[in-house]
């Protein structure tokens, strides 16, 4: 059995969907003012006790605080080098998560930023993350 | 624990073991669609490794971080299974640094050690590598169901 992937939410769009790890376990949707992402969670993304996979909830939260560090930035690129995941309570088939992240403070080169995912208003996952921006001089 | 999958299942895509390496039973689906995950004992410890590939990379065609925390937490989850005889388990926290980039095709490889075990609470630890580089280390805190 394989869920189907929902369809996108009115103007949202797949973040780094194209290809690679995002495309094989995605999608993940951001919402056109790119504050809000969106994950549904299908059987290939559970545990062994029918939960979601506390891997892919980490994955999640690096690939919403990534996107949002990129938002955040002039077109240069980021590469985590540090994140800290809290996986504070279950998801489930079918849930929808919600993602959202604040960048704490950004420098020349690194930014710190916080992240929280959420089922219908319940946390699911806190995080926080350091992120190494490249390309600057 | 009810409702807890013990059966092996059979990952998204075959991938030769490596010399010396054995497959890793895998129990959740999320790992079975990322896997497999290779297991070998190297004088009685044990360790474990992936192939990264096209389906674990990122935009920079490098390994994504989500492929390696989900491996991460595979590997101390079997190291937690070993040291308590498969006792039904979750991840509570994981710190995670990415040191260097893993390429597709490296083999990334560690030797999960647990910390310490309280009848709750288990502290371990891995620090992993693409043959002599490490690219990537963790600690984390999970929570067991004590066998009653």
């Amino acid at each position: 059995m394989t869920t189907a992937a929902k369809p996108a939410p009115a103007g949202y769009t797949a973040v780094f969907g194209e290809a690679g790890f995002n495309k094989y376990v995605g999608p993940v949707w951001q919402s056109p003012d790119k504050a809000e992402f969106l994950f549904d969670v299908r059987d290939v993304h559970l545990n062994g006790g029918q939960a979601l996979h506390g891997g892919m909830a980490m994955a999640l939260a690096d690939i919403v605080m990534g996107r949002s560090v990129r938002d955040a930035l002039d077109g240069q690129m980021a590469m985590t080098i540090s994140l800290n995941c809290d996986l504070i309570g279950p998801a489930r088939l079918g849930d929808r998560i919600r993602g959202q992240a604040t960048i704490t403070r950004r420098t020349r080169s690194i930014a710190f930023i916080s992240c929280s995912l959420t089922v219908e208003a319940k946390p699911i996952l806190t995080a926080t993350g350091i992120w190494k921006i490249v390309g600057t001089e | 624990m009810e409702g807890y999958n013990f059966t092996p299942l059979k990952p998204a895509r075959e991938v030769a073991a490596p010399p010396g390496w054995g497959y890793a039973e895998q129990f959740d689906p999320f790992e079975a669609f990322l896997g497999p995950y290779f297991h070998r004992l190297v004088e009685g410890t044990h360790e474990f490794a992936f192939i990264v590939d096209d389906r674990h990379t990122n935009a920079a065609s490098v390994a994504h971080g989500g492929a390696l925390l989900t491996f991460a937490d595979a590997a101390l989850g079997y190291a937690l299974w070993t040291a308590t005889d498969r006792a039904p388990c979750v991840t509570v926290s994981q710190q995670s640094n990415f040191l260097s980039p893993a390429n597709v095709g490296d083999l990334v490889a560690c030797r999960p050690e647990v910390v310490r075990k309280t009848r709750e609470i288990v502290f371990m630890r891995a620090d992993f590598k693409a043959g002599d580089r490490i690219i990537f280390s963790a600690t984390a805190v999970w929570k067991i169901w004590p066998k009653v």
